[in-house]
């Protein structure tokens, strides 16, 4: 089966710094697939440009992003649109910087839906709540009257995966999702992620540095260092049977082994 | 508990309020409770854990006890003695033996000061030294963090997360304190990172007979470093005991829910375990137990009962309705 999304060799510099230095990755379809990395290892931008969002400041030098047969770099603005946001959808870790704090809930999500559909306000305005009920937010029609500061950072993030979500999307990026969540809310939203992905065929390309949570819910990962990917494999393999010593040094301090 | 003969540290019905003001005249609308009651000691030479989720009254907690706030009620005594009715020379005394090292390693640094002047503030504020001796000081803490002579001359931004952590570490240490209170001190760092700074924690505490109190959301991260572990929830201890006996035979239904939602835990038992809804709101807490609403095992009982503290083992507190 042809992957859902080819990555082949990207090169990404800010300056003379090399920040993502010939990367390849390929996603089947249906898969939860896991970027690992720390803080500098370049899985943000290597994300980012799947959707052609880099920052201004980084130059993409080479490479190809493959969504199905479509080359999503050297597509026209106009044609990524239906793309980006549409068939690809994003949800970035911080849940209070990234919906509107003057627009109510209701607002974003029924603008995503107008962005992308071809429905009038008003059923737009029932496809949000329909969205916001399969997400798990209870009450979802008085929360569509609420702003981003009257909810929780959980609430929150189940309104941006909803917003992702109302374009019926095939491939969905998050990255670090739950980084700024509590533990118990965490694991709440990788739970609703797989069902998410059960549900509505999704294909998971998640980006972490947390190699704990991958445990907990990834097919696949690929593990990133300075810019490289490291090490790739099943999820099982690559836990019990690390290859490359720096993700044997992650699992070390995932556990901090070293301690005792 | 109480009376026990060693205790470097005792809170004793530790509660904290605060005020919810609206409009103009800012008058009172309510009351968010963010301590409710909290009481626990500290032995000499332990490193208690504490855990919690946002909300839950740990921070508050820490800065009761460094008296950066002050109670509604409730006390905190050191060597026994109750640091809210403390003052002058005896405060300051107090003081120099409780120390911080706070969450965030960029906040909690001057940038227009240099770490020189950083790591001595506490002598220079102290009057304690010549201008000689402190630098002579200074150099000594920072090398005793795995940094040298060289970066005292430099400033926060040049410094990443992690060494900026040894700075307040090297910051907190500069006074020779007993006990520190570790605020979530890893928790903004890369996974590699945190191993290596708490390894230096676990070598300071040894090297210089410290006494720790570690806050943290991350219960493998504590379960690493302490001897006991205080389970808080919405500005209550539900449970406290031996890291051992936490981990591996929790009693509380709300310990066994975060446990069930550590990543490692899913990966071998699926998501049954993990607790619904979220934490409610300090400013309306539900009656009886404060957990109730999220605890699969509630009953009428819950709600009309507020469940006690309860020795059932040894050293082992807890605080539900029901044995489990």
């Amino acid at each position: 089966m042809s992957p859902l999304l080819e990555i082949q060799n990207l090169r990404i510099s800010f300056g003379p710094l090399q920040v993502v230095d010939g990367v390849s990755l390929s996603l089947k379809e249906g898969e939860f697939f896991a970027l690992v990395g720390e803080s500098g290892s370049g899985k943000t931008l290597t994300a980012l440009s799947v959707t052609r969002l880099l920052p201004p400041a980084a130059t993409l030098e080479s490479g190809k992003v493959f969504f199905q047969k479509t080359d999503l770099l050297t597509l026209s603005e106009e044609k990524l649109r239906s793309f980006r946001g549409g068939k690809v959808s994003y949800v970035f870790q911080e849940p209070s910087t990234s919906l509107n704090p003057v627009l109510t809930i209701g607002d974003q999500i029924v603008e995503a839906i107008l962005l992308h559909g071809k429905t009038d306000k008003q059923s737009a305005h029932k496809e949000a709540v329909a969205m916001l009920e399969k997400v798990g937010i209870p009450s979802a029609s008085t929360i569509l009257e609420a702003y981003p500061h009257q909810l929780s950072g959980g609430m929150k993030q189940r309104a941006m995966i909803a917003m992702a979500l109302v374009s019926h999307p095939m491939l969905l990026l998050l990255d670090e999702p739950t980084t700024a969540l509590d533990v118990t809310i965490q694991a709440q939203i990788l739970e609703l992620l797989l069902q998410m992905k059960r549900e509505m065929s999704l294909t998971i390309f998640f980006i972490t540095h947390d190699l704990g949570l991958v445990s907990a819910v990834a097919d696949r990962v690929a593990v990133m260092q300075k810019g490289k990917i490291v090490e790739e494999g099943n999820r099982d393999d690559v836990f019990s049977h690390p290859k490359h010593p720096y993700t044997e040094m992650l699992l070390q301090c995932m556990e901090f082994r070293t301690l005792s | 508990m109480h009376g026990i003969q060693d205790a470097l540290l005792e809170v004793e019905n530790l509660r904290k309020e605060y005020p919810i003001e609206r409009g103009l005249l800012r008058s009172e609308k309510g009351k968010v409770q963010a301590l409710s009651g909290v009481s626990f000691q500290i032995r000499e030479g332990e490193v208690v854990g504490l855990v919690g989720e946002s909300g839950c009254g740990k921070t508050t907690l820490a800065k009761l006890i460094l008296k950066l706030l002050l109670p509604t009620g409730g006390e905190v005594r050191y060597h026994g003695k109750n640091i809210f009715s403390l003052e002058g020379s005896d405060l300051k005394a107090v003081r120099r033996d409780i120390q911080m090292v706070f969450q965030d390693p960029f906040g909690s640094l001057d940038p227009r000061m240099k770490i020189k002047e950083i790591v001595g503030e506490p002598l220079l504020v102290h009057g304690i030294g010549t201008s000689r001796e402190r630098y002579r000081n200074v150099i000594t803490l920072l090398e005793s963090v795995g940094l040298q002579e060289l970066h005292g001359g430099r400033y926060p931004h040049e410094f990443s997360g992690g060494e900026r952590q040894r700075i307040g570490i090297a910051r907190s240490l500069a006074l020779s304190p007993k006990l520190l209170v570790l605020d979530e001190p890893v928790s903004s760092l890369d996974l590699s990172i945190q191993a290596q700074i708490l390894r230096l924690l676990l070598s300071l505490k040894k090297e210089k007979n410290l006494t720790y109190l570690f806050i943290s959301h991350d219960l493998r991260v504590v379960s690493k470093v302490s001897d006991r572990v205080l389970v808080m929830y919405l500005g209550k201890i539900v449970e406290s005991g031996p890291t051992e006996k936490i981990f591996s035979k929790p009693e509380h239904p709300y310990t066994h829910a975060l446990l069930a939602s550590q990543p490692q835990y899913i990966r071998e038992r699926g998501f049954q375990g993990i607790p619904r809804g979220e934490i409610p709101s300090p400013a309306n807490p539900p009656s009886g137990c404060r957990y109730r609403t999220r605890c699969p095992h509630a009953e009428k009982k819950c709600a009309e009962e507020e469940p006690l503290l309860l020795e059932r083992t040894p050293h082992h507190f807890v605080a539900c309705h029901f044995e489990l």
